[in-house]
Order: structure tokens, then C-alpha cells, then sequence
């Protein structure tokens, strides 16, 4: 990773690094990236990817409406809140 | 230099459910903002999806009518990226696997049919609205849409005019509405379109560069923008001016596109297989019960309206292009109207009404059998058209009771018997004036005695009988 | 529960193990109800439920874990709220709380090993992350069992690593971790990887003489665990056991894998956190983006900062394929290796932990060598349990794995070692 991409990366987390910080985290990911050249090289062919541990079955819902929560208490945590709304400073179109 | 335009659509279409497609809020955006909403759609931690078994089945159904093959297996994948109305920083979607693939949709223009092919069908959530106050300089996040589910149908680039990508929608809609996947209305939302839109000249295999013009809810808007950005794009080519690819809006006051992003796939939005929700798994007979609970698609049912009603192809397909309409026919005939009766009542009368009513043709409720009565009157005599509109007109409007709304009204009373006769006579001793003039060679005075007649008969009776018993009697 | 005694313990805590807890849990529990500690992660209705974060530090969910509901229907009640990394992504010293320590040292542990080993709680839940709870656990004199994938309900846990992390009990003895994991294993709809098993019954008698466990020491952990190993080896035999070393293929892959799917779901997991709907927002902003930076940057702490550049990174369109990808085929490479050694084996036995509790310092690379010694068994979701094991120096962590849905097996195993730790 160059630092171009390092700025871009920390940017689409939504991250603004302060110097200090960015070079240390920035020497941790080198380091880090440098340790992962034996997955990425690794040879493993077509072998069958794992996303779900063993004995997970497809689960469904029935389409029925219940409501535990109340508006309020979904907002109760708001930082800042207007007509039962979550509030943000104007977002552009 | 000849062009051509190439385009391909992205219809989201939200699914008629009562529930969200992860968890147990109610289906619907329309209500005070963030009163349909739950831990689990505000974003919050700890909470996990659960797939609503309903949304898997209109997708299901949605693939059955567009042609598609079922993914028997299929998965949901996270698309990441930062935006206020997504309350999870994240959507779930199908993009490794998604629900179905490879369909086609039917459709007819001024140059003939033609198959507008479908590359996949995908279950995806919808996210929240913002509400914009510039005033305080704010938006408000309402949460209520966000886990909305939708499916994405995504058709191959087979696009090449307006009237085609008019017609599709058309066809797409009503498709949708019959097998009950969606309710499709534009106006509301409920069925947006994403044209991707590129200009090559007349025979170049390679295509031009691609702009996106996002969430158009408008038939006539997307004639608009597609008219506009054709233009754009040729310009530009002719000017040799760079024309980038990238994401555009409509401005449908001004009637321009504008840029609004890089497109999408210059995005990189980190998609990975979603660990919380195991695969959906979907067998023959799930897709069985799906296909059989289907009810008759528009083609065949017009037909079927044809070949063995009768009725011309041209009500047939105005008819049957909107399920509302569809079932006020055979609702009338199944009391009795003869089809091509109920046929011409609707398409001219009904429709008429509607269109007054500013209501679109999904918002026609009359029950069929008060139509069937009707004609029914209208056919033995027994009301005179005029009075029949008027009635209908009531029914559509109010739902009057179809007897008492004639009593009421007077509108049983039959031209030609006695008592008309009676007050014609009357009319013409009240008026012997005219009755001078009219012997005397003014025809115009048989134009005010029936006037009169229409006057005191408040509209009843049949005009032309009225004005030929006059006649007679003034002879 | 003895209240009085809870509440000195809890006065005198030499750890700093507790956080977000409220005096009012104590003194409303009834007396004969077993006194239960949960990690921050573990959301209680009402509590101030962090995960160790600032960015979290005044979020009162409205809904409770299923965990902590089975418990208290099994007669538990929560007296306290334990002090944990912060998002459980790194060494015990980036809670935004303060590190959690050994009684009275600076060498690190858990705050759930140090509720129960103080006397604050009778047993404890911990959110394992490929292993960091339970060798924290027994590096802090404490066993922990952490059961199949899917035994136990995820719904109402801050995730971290939402594939691989499961529930832990944390207990002074073996038979109270398992009595506390039964009480909340079992299915539950509102989970989608829940497994379908209703009742787990850990206690079943397992017939294991004539049975074989497998040793299996990585290069790494040769040197220190060699000798101790040998020890537990014979104590096995003495039991009727037979012991045998093996390798397992993939092996040293198994910590990169988990390297890579940590970092792409911790950072998915946390870019929820935004300082829109609750939690920590920045005092001044002019728009939206810096309402994001601000408010991520200043109550995030490095460690998931990094995690979450790391996860953006091994996510990316090119590098997909080569990280993310490779990942979860070994860690299919891996579930298939274990599954052909279950089928000569009842059990394997590996080293948990590279020495005792870790001093600061060495934090970091403590955290990243002990998760590769505890990676491969959490990458294929096998139940585990940690034992305090004696090492050259102290106190280490032994881990006894089983085949999934052989739970029994593993704590069948485990129970003969159980204070063997000499």
C-alpha cells in the first residue's frame, strides 16, 4: 500500500488522521500487509470458499408486522434530532 | 452521420409485503416519519437479519413472469459505503448470486414487437429519506423506507428509442401488478428506473461512453431526459467535446440532466458474501406453488378476450394492460354483460370517467356488477344512454345503489308512453305561437317547443323519440 | 449470591475490570440468583452498553441480548459490566475505559476473567473473537468454554468478527461455565446462523477410554509449550487416553485468513457508527463529512482505525480476489482438515496463549501471536475450552477443541485436566 492509497482508504472510513497517528497506523498496515504475502500468493486453486460454519440452514420470516419499539425510543439517542427526525447539517442533492 | 442510441434500464420495484425484507416493521413509507422502525433498520447494533419469506416469493413470482431462470441457491452480499439515509453505513443486496438470471420481457412499438432481454433479478433493501430544510440548514433522516424491500431488474443493454423503454415499463408494470409482486405506482415511488444511456454511430460494435440518469419516476420525464441526453451525447461526440461517465439527475423543471457523481462502477463499494444471513435454498415445488398461485398474465388473457370473447383486440389490450380494469370486465360478464358490451362501456365510458377523476387506470373500483346492469337497462330499453351515463357516472363516483339512484332520479320513465304524449300535447297548447311559426315554415320553432320538452322532462327520455313524436304531433 | 461480599469485591476492584455498572443491578437481585457478569459488548436493555469505545459511551439500547434473557430465566441475574478492548479488535489496552489488569499488576487481562476471579461475579459472559477471550480468560486463572458456531444466540451482541465469534462462559470451575452455557445455548429464530439444536447438554456422559486426542503445537509455540504439553499428555494417559502429535494442514494460514475476515467485517461492523443516530457526535461540523470525520476519528481509538483501513483494503476491487476470497477458502481448507482429523480424534489439545498475561509494552504483538495460535479452531467454529496451564514463566492458556456439535467431548476431555495445571 502506498500512502496515495493509504489517504484514500483512511478518507472512504471516514477517518481524518493526525500526522503521528496516520504514520503509525500507516507502519502497522505495511507491516500487517507484509505478513499477509502468504495468503495472497498462496496457491489453493479451486477450492471451495467456507462463508458459513457447518449445519447453518436457510431461516425465514413470516411477513407479519409487529412493532416492539416506540418513535421515542428510537430517538432517545439521537445527538441531535427535528421533527422526528434524525438531524444532519444540509446534505447536497 | 447516423447514431444510435443504446440503452439499458435498473427498475427497482418495492414488493407489496406487509413486513420489511430483514425484520417485523410495517411495510410502508407513507407514515410519520420513523414510526416504522426498529432497532434493527435505525442501524443499531446486535440486531440481525432475518429474510422475510414473502419477499423471496415475490421475487420468485417476479422472475417467473419476466422468463427468468431461479438461482436455486442464492446469497445476500453487503455494499458498502457512507450516506445519512442508510442506517447501517451499508445496503444488503445480491451481487455474487442473485435470485434469477436471464429473462426476457415482450413488448410492442409503432416498429412491431420486439424481446427486451432481462440479465438478473436481485432482493435488495431501499434506504430512508432525507427532508431537506434550508432554512435551518439541515436534513432530516426518516428511517421508515430504510429495509423497504425491493427487487432490482436489471435488462440487458436492448434499448434503442424512448417509445421502447416506454413500452417495457408499461409492460413491466403490468406484469407486476397481476402476479401481485408490487403495486408499480411511478407517481408514488414505488417503481423507479436508472437509464443507462450511450450514442454510437450506426454500426460501431463498441459502445460509447455510458451516463446514468438516476430514479426516474415519470414516463414523460424519461421520454424527456432520454431525448435530452441523446442530444448531450451526440454534441459532444460532433464537438469532440470528453463526455464522462458518470452518474446524472433530472431536472424536471428545467428539463436538463445534471451531473451528480461518478458512476457507479468507477465506485468501489467493497461488496463481501453477508455472514448473518445464510443462503436462501429453493426447491421444484417452492417454485411450484409460486407459479401455480399466479393468476392469468396480461398476453393471455387478451388473448383469451379475442380469440374466445370476441372482443376487439384493441379494447382487449387497453383492457388488460391493468388487472383493475381486467376484473371490472369479467366481474360484469360473470353478472351477465355481453362481452364486447362491457368491452365498449369500459374503454369509452369508464375510462373517460377515470381520466376526469384524475385516477389512474390501477385506481378503478366499480364493482362489475352494477356495470352489468347497466348495459343490461340500457340494452332492453329501459334506460336511455344518456340517463345510463349519468348513472354510471354516480356508481363510479359514489357507489349509489343502481335502483334507487333511477327512482330517485326519475330516470325509469320511458320515452314513447302515454304520459310523455300527454305533456308534448301540453307543451304545444301552451306555445301556439310557435306552433304558428313552425306550421308556417320556421323549423327553428320545433327546435324550442322540444327544447321545452327536454326542459320539463329534466333530460329523461330518448331525444330522438321525443322530437319524432312532436313531429307527428304537429302534423 | 452473598450481596454484601459482591459489593466489597466490587468496591475494592483492583483491575479496573468493571464499567457501566449500575449499583441498582446488585441491590435488586435476589438472593438465591447466581451473580453474573456480561462484557460491554453485551447489550443490556437501558445499561450503558459501549463495547469499550468512546464512540459508544452514552448509547442506551432499547432492547436486550437473548443471552442475557435465557440467563436470568435460568436463575442468573447481572450485577455487573466488564471492561473489554475496545470493539473487542485488539489487546485489552485499547479499551477507551483504561486497560484491565491482573489484580493490582500492570500485566493484562479481562475484565470478565477479573469479575469472576475477584469475586464480583460467580461466571461471566465474554464475546470471543477467534480466541482472545478465552486465553485471556485463563491467562487470568479463570476456565472458559465457548461452544459450537452457532450454539448460542448472537442477537444482541456488538459484533466484531460476526462469522467466527461466539459467546463464552468464563467460571472458576468447568462445571459452572458449562451450567451457564447451557442455560443459553439453543436455538433462536431471531438469529439467522443459530443453529437448529434446541438443548445443549453439556453434561452428557462421554464414554472416552480407549479414545485418542491429537497435540498440536505450531512451530511458534514449540519451545514454550513443548514440555508443558507433555505434562497434559500424561495426565490424559493416566485417564485412559492415547496421545498423538500431529500437523495440520494449512495451519499457517488459518491466522492470515482471520487476519483478513476480522478486518473486513470488524470495519463493516463499526461503520455503522457514524454520530447520526446515537452514540458520540462532534461538537462542531459544517457538513456532513466532517460530522463523519470528526466524530469517528475522535472517539475511535487507533487500533480499530486500523482494523477498518485494513478491511477496506483486503475489500477492494483487485485485491478482493487475492485476500478476501483466499481467506474464506482457507478457512474451508481448514474446517476440512480438522474434519479428517475428528474422525481418528475425539479431541484436540493446543497452546493458547505464547506465556502468561502480557505486559503493555508488548500488547500488540502479544494480541496478534496469541490469535494465531487460536485462529484455525475459531475459523472452523469447533467448540473451545481454555484452562489455565502453568508455563516456564506463568500462567498460559490451553485449549481443548472438539468436532462442531461435540461439545461434550471437548469439556469431557478438558475435565480431566481441569486443575492439572501443575
Amino acid at each position: 500500500m502506498d500512502k496515495k492509497e493509504f489517504d484514500k482508504l483512511a478518507a472512504i472510513n471516514k477517518f481524518a488522521l493526525g500526522e503521528e497517528e496516520a504514520e503509525r497506523i500507516f507502519a502497522r498496515l505495511e507491516q500487517s500487509i507484509g505478513a499477509l504475502a502468504p495468503l495472497a500468493q498462496a496457491e489453493l486453486g479451486d477450492a471451495p470458499i467456507m462463508v458459513y460454519a457447518k449445519g447453518i440452514v436457510p431461516v425465514y420470516r413470516e411477513d407479519q408486522v409487529s412493532q416492539s419499539i416506540s418513535r421515542e425510543e428510537i430517538l432517545a439517542g439521537a445527538p441531535e434530532q427535528a421533527e422526528h427526525c434524525f438531524s444532519v447539517p444540509r446534505v447536497a442533492d | 452521420m447516423a447514431y444510435e442510441v443504446v440503452m439499458g434500464l435498473e427498475v427497482h420495484v418495492e414488493l407489496a409485503t406487509n413486513s420489511k425484507i430483514f425484520c417485523s416493521c410495517a411495510n410502508d413509507s407513507s407514515q410519520d416519519a420513523n414510526m416504522n422502525v426498529c432497532p434493527a433498520c435505525a442501524g443499531m447494533p446486535g440486531m440481525l437479519p432475518v429474510v422475510n419469506r414473502a419477499v423471496v416469493e415475490k421475487a420468485i413470482a417476479a422472475g417467473l413472469v419476466t422468463n427468468c431462470q431461479i438461482n436455486r441457491v442464492n446469497t445476500f452480499d453487503k455494499k458498502n459505503y457512507y450516506y445519512p439515509d442508510l442506517s447501517n453505513s451499508y445496503q444488503t443486496t445480491q451481487l455474487y448470486a442473485p435470485i434469477c438470471v436471464e429473462g426476457s420481457v415482450e413488448i410492442e412499438t409503432s416498429k412491431g414487437k420486439k424481446s427486451i432481454g432481462i440479465k438478473q433479478i436481485h432482493m435488495e433493501e431501499d434506504a430512508g429519506k432525507l427532508l431537506h430544510d434550508d432554512h435551518s440548514g439541515i436534513s432530516m433522516v426518516d428511517y421508515n423506507r430504510c429495509s423497504v424491500p425491493l427487487v432490482e431488474i436489471v435488462s440487458k443493454p436492448d434499448f434503442r428509442s424512448a417509445e421502447e423503454v416506454v413500452a417495457y415499463l408499461e409492460k413491466l408494470r403490468s406484469l407486476l401488478r397481476y402476479a401481485g409482486v408490487g403495486h408499480c405506482r411511478m407517481e408514488k415511488g414505488l417503481m423507479r428506473a436508472d437509464i443507462n444511456i450511450s450514442v454510437r454511430e450506426k454500426g460501431d460494435p463498441k459502445l460509447g461512453v455510458r451516463t446514468e440518469i438516476k430514479n426516474m419516476n415519470s414516463l414523460t420525464a424519461i421520454q424527456k431526459a432520454i431525448a435530452y441526453e441523446t442530444e448531450r451525447h451526440i454534441d459532444a461526440i460532433e464537438w469532440d467535446e470528453p463526455l464522462v461517465q458518470e452518474t446524472r439527475g433530472w431536472d424536471a423543471e428545467k428539463n436538463v440532466s445534471f451531473s451528480m457523481r461518478e458512476k457507479e462502477n468507477a465506485t468501489d463499494y467493497f461488496y463481501f458474501p453477508h455472514p448473518d444471513l445464510p443462503p436462501v435454498v429453493i426447491d421444484e415445488e417452492w417454485i411450484e406453488r409460486v407459479r401455480q398461485a399466479l393468476p392469468e398474465m396480461p398476453d393471455a388473457k387478451c388473448r383469451r378476450y379475442v380469440e374466445e370473447l370476441g372482443v376487439k383486440e384493441k379494447d382487449a389490450r387497453l383492457i388488460t394492460a391493468s388487472p383493475a380494469l381486467a376484473a371490472l370486465f369479467e366481474e360484469a360478464m360473470a353478472a351477465g354483460a355481453p362481452a364486447q358490451d362491457a368491452a365498449n362501456w369500459i374503454v369509452s365510458e369508464v375510462l373517460a370517467l377515470s381520466k376526469k377523476a384524475g385516477h389512474s387506470l390501477d385506481d378503478v373500483s366499480m364493482e362489475g356488477a352494477k356495470l352489468a346492469e347497466i348495459i343490461r337497462l340500457v340494452n332492453s330499453g329501459e334506460l336511455t344512454r344518456p340517463n345510463a351515463k349519468r348513472l354510471l357516472a354516480a356508481v363510479y363516483e359514489e357507489n349509489v345503489d343502481v335502483a334507487a339512484f333511477i327512482q330517485e332520479q326519475g330516470l325509469d320513465q320511458v320515452a314513447g308512453s302515454d304520459q310523455v304524449r300527454g305533456l308534448l300535447e301540453r307543451i304545444l297548447e301552451e306555445n301556439p305561437k310557435s306552433v304558428a311559426d313552425f306550421k308556417g315554415g320556421k323549423a327553428k320553432a320545433l327546435d324550442f317547443l322540444f327544447g321545452q320538452a327536454m326542459r320539463e322532462l329534466k333530460g329523461a327520455g330518448d331525444p330522438a323519440v321525443i322530437r319524432q313524436i312532436l313531429t307527428e304531433l304537429l302534423s | 449470591m452473598d450481596k454484601s461480599k459482591i459489593a466489597q469485591a466490587m468496591a475494592a476492584d483492583a483491575c479496573n475490570c468493571l464499567v457501566n455498572t449500575e449499583a441498582a443491578w446488585l441491590e435488586g437481585a435476589a438472593e438465591d440468583a447466581t451473580a453474573l457478569a456480561v462484557e460491554d459488548s453485551i447489550i443490556m436493555k437501558g445499561a450503558v452498553c459501549a463495547a469499550g469505545s468512546h464512540m459508544l459511551y452514552n448509547f442506551r439500547p432499547p432492547y436486550q441480548a437473548e443471552c442475557i434473557d435465557r440467563a436470568e430465566k435460568k436463575g442468573y441475574a447481572v450485577v455487573a459490566r466488564c471492561n473489554m478492548a475496545e470493539f473487542g479488535m485488539g489487546p485489552l489496552s485499547s479499551s477507551w475505559f483504561g486497560s484491565c489488569t491482573l489484580p493490582g499488576e500492570e500485566r493484562l487481562s479481562s475484565g470478565a476473567a477479573m469479575a469472576v476471579r475477584q469475586g464480583i461475579a460467580e461466571a461471566a459472559l465474554a464475546l470471543d473473537e477467534g480466541g482472545a477471550a478465552l486465553s485471556a480468560a485463563a491467562m487470568g486463572g479463570c476456565v472458559a468454554m465457548r461452544p459450537s458456531y452457532g450454539a448460542a444466540s448472537r442477537y444482541g451482541l456488538i459484533s466484531y468478527i460476526s462469522s467466527t465469534e461466539q459467546l463464552c462462559a468464563v467460571a472458576p470451575k468447568l462445571d459452572e461455565a458449562a451450567k451457564l452455557l447451557e442455560a443459553i445455548c439453543g436455538h433462536d429464530g431471531k438469529d439467522g446462523t443459530s443453529l437448529q439444536q434446541e438443548s445443549w447438554e453439556l453434561h452428557s456422559p462421554v464414554e472416552l477410554s480407549g479414545k485418542k486426542v491429537a497435540l498440536l503445537i505450531p512451530a511458534a509455540a514449540r519451545s514454550l509449550w513443548e514440555a508443558p504439553l507433555a505434562q497434559a499428555a500424561l495426565q490424559l494417559e493416566a485417564a485412559g487416553l492415547s496421545v498423538e502429535t500431529v500437523e495440520l494442514p494449512y495451519l499457517e494460514l488459518a491466522p492470515l485468513a482471520l487476519q483478513v475476515m476480522s478486518a473486513a467485517e470488524g470495519c463493516n461492523n463499526i461503520s455503522r457508527f457514524d454520530g447520526v443516530k446515537y452514540g458520540y457526535r462532534t461538537e462542531k461540523y459544517r457538513d456532513i463529512e466532517e460530522l463523519y470525520r470528526k466524530s469517528r476519528s475522535e472517539a475511535m481509538g487507533e487500533t480499530a482505525k486500523y482494523k477498518a483501513i485494513l478491511g477496506t483494503y483486503v475489500l477492494s476491487k483487485g485485491r478482493y480476489e487475492q485476500y478476501y476470497y483466499k481467506a474464506l477458502q482457507v478457512r474451508g481448507l481448514i474446517k476440512q482438515a480438522f474434519d479428517q482429523l475428528f474422525e481418528s480424534y475425539a479431541a484436540v489439545l493446543l497452546p493458547g496463549s505464547l506465556g502468561m498475561a502480557p505486559l503493555p509494552a508488548e500488547a500488540e504483538e502479544r494480541f496478534a501471536a496469541d490469535l494465531a495460535l487460536s485462529a484455525a479452531p475459531a475459523l472452523a467454529g469447533l467448540p473451545v475450552l481454555s484452562l489455565p496451564w502453568e508455563l516456564a514463566d506463568g500462567m498460559g492458556a490451553l485449549q481443548i477443541c472438539a468436532d462442531t456439535c461435540r461439545d461434550q467431548e471437548a469439556l469431557a476431555v478438558a475435565k480431566i485436566l481441569e486443575g492439572g495445571a501443575n
